[in-house]
Parts: C-alpha cells; structure tokens; sequence
C-alpha cells in the first residue's frame, strides 16, 4: 500500500462526469482521489513520484489509451492495483496481457466497485 | 348614519383589508386602535375572532393542504420517474446515480445530469457541424459517438445509448449512410431526454419548496 493509510486511488479516464462519478462513489470510502483525462498524464504521476493503491483504467484515451498506459506502468515495474473500466468488451484479454489485475464493462456500479475493493483488501 | 358612522364604516374596511392580505386572523387588539367602538367591534364578526382557536384552525386547515400538496407532488414525481423507466428513456444505471445522493451529496443527481446536458448538447452539435462540411472527417465523428454513448451509458440515458451504438455498428460497416441516419434521432432522443429530466427536476424542487422528501424508486 502507499506509504500512508489512506487509500489513494488515480482514475484515468477521458470524460469528465464519468470521472465525476467514480470519484463520488470512492468518497464514500474516504479514499483520496486523483484524476487524469488519459493514459500519459497517467504515467506522468508516477514519473513524479506519485504513490497509488488502485488505478482505475480506462481503455479509449486520446494521447495514450489504457492498454498503452499499463503496459508502461508494469514496464515501469510499477505494482500498483490495476482495473480495467471500459466498454469494449473485445479488449479484455489484451487488458489483461498488458498487466492489468481486473477487467470490469462500463458502466460501473457502486457494487462492481465495493467487490473490487474488497477482493483487493481496500476495505479494512 | 353619521359622519361618525361613515368614519367608523370606512376604518372597518380598510381594517378587513388588511385582515384579508395576511395568512391569519388579526387580532381583536390589532384592528382597536382602527375602531374604538366596540359595539362595532363586537358587531363585527371578521374583526371579533378568537384568535387562539380560530388561528389553531387555520393553522390546521393550511398544513392539511401543504400535506395533500406534497402528495400531489410526490405521485406525480412517481408517475413520471415510472414512465421514463418503462419507456426505456433512462435503464438501471439511473437508479444507482439517485442512490449515490446523499447528505454528503445533496445535488449530485442534478449535477451529473446537467453536466450531461453541457457535453452531450456539445457533442451532438459538433456531430451535426461535421456531417454538414464537404469533407466529413468519420474518424472525428466516431470519437464523438463514443465519448457519448459512455457518457450516456454512465447516466442510465439509455435510448441515447442504444442509438450511439447502432451508429458504431454501422461505422464498423463502413455504412455512411446508415451512420448519417442515426444523427437526426440521435439529436431528438437528446432533446426528450432534457425536456424530461428537466420536467423532474423541477418537480424534486417543487416538491422539497413544498417541505416534502424525493421518493425512492426501486427498478
């Protein structure tokens, strides 16, 4: 886990309200949140030495897509908590090739988020 | 009648005037000093009230008609949340939205949504700018349409979505026909959609104007 005890979560994902959304679910858990529009800013966080527990990753970004982005994550040897959000259920498998720990189909549900969660041991 | 009489007459009207622009009866010690004749006071029956039981009344009668009110709000909220589900304008993930409100997040529902009417609003006429140049850039369109049905998909906007869909169906087809006739239903589902939720909207702040609570819907 980051080096404090809270959660720290980074949504990646290029719209704006789904962003919004995600964010308000996590708040119900007192996590702290970060937020980028696509997969290189996503990077970027690391790159500054940006701490996270849980990525959540979304797949059509423009500058960088999310399959781009955790394959330079793990290339980073980065061991964050990947999860896959997307709608495009043909991309599982290269979700999942490229490093991530779970695919999940939009739109997320508060309790597809909780399961995640607790499977991950964020739910202490 | 006298002058005194007519004087007596005239402060009697203006002292129901103002009895009738106030929400409860005035006191017998209010109007006094307008008429300090108390055979005309006692005469008087909208001057002389008792205004401990007379006020009580009142007070019971006005709550009585602020509860049916809110009911009459409340139902309606109810019939039109209803038909939006059965009509299929909004799906499940609607419903998970409204459970995602809460004291921490009074607005979050009107919030969301309208951020949807700004992007979706946006998107939809970008769409109909690009189909109407000479050079139509697919590539651009098909990056709007996706980013809409997403958005719409988070919302539980579901005829939206569904027309978002067929378009990228059709896009995967190279059909640019069949993707150019998803654009005119694409718009007119957006302007049901808004009119709609607004027409809620409006009904939730009627409704809590009116010292009710939102029902909860379950889909």
């Amino acid at each position: 886990m980051a080096s404090s005890q809270v959660v720290k979560v980074l949504i990646v994902d290029d719209d704006n309200f789904t962003r919004r959304i995600y964010k308000t679910m996590l708040f119900r858990f007192c996590f702290e949140i970060t937020e980028v529009e696509d997969g290189k800013n996503a990077i970027q966080q690391f790159v500054d030495g940006n701490e996270y527990d849980l990525v959540l990753m979304d797949k059509h970004m423009p500058n960088m897509d999310g399959v781009e982005a955790t394959r330079t994550l793990r290339g980073m040897g980065i061991p964050v908590k990947i999860v896959a959000i997307t709608d495009d259920a043909s991309s599982k498998d290269t979700f999942m090739d490229a490093g991530a720990n779970k695919f999940l189909l939009k739109p997320l549900t508060f309790s597809m988020l909780t399961d995640i969660l607790k499977s991950f041991n964020f739910l202490n | 009648m006298n002058s005194q009489d007519l004087q007596n007459l005239q402060l009697i009207q203006i002292a129901s005037e103002r009895i009738r622009n106030v929400e409860r009866p005035l006191s017998v010690s209010s109007v006094s000093p307008f008429i300090n004749n108390s055979t005309i006071l006692s005469s008087c029956g909208v001057l002389c009230l008792n205004p401990t039981q007379e006020s009580i009344n009142q007070e019971g009668n006005t709550q009585r008609e602020k509860a049916m009110d809110v009911n009459m709000l409340q139902r309606t909220y109810s019939d039109l949340l209803t038909s939006l589900f059965r009509e299929g304008i909004l799906n499940q993930q609607f419903t998970e939205l409204q459970q995602l409100q809460d004291e921490n997040n009074p607005g979050f529902v009107y919030e969301v949504v309208s951020l949807f009417f700004e992007d979706a609003g946006r998107l939809i006429n970008e769409l109909i700018s690009n189909f109407n140049q000479q050079a139509v850039d697919y590539k651009k369109i098909d990056a709007y349409v996706h980013q809409l049905k997403g958005s719409s998909a988070s919302i539980g906007a579901e005829k939206i979505r569904s027309v978002c869909q067929t378009f990228r169906e059709y896009y995967d087809k190279n059909d640019i026909q069949g993707c150019y006739n998803c654009i005119q239903p694409l718009n007119q589902e957006f302007v049901t959609f808004k009119s709609k939720l607004e027409a809620l909207f409006t009904l939730e702040q009627q409704i809590v104007a009116a010292g009710g609570s939102i029902p909860m819907m379950r889909h």
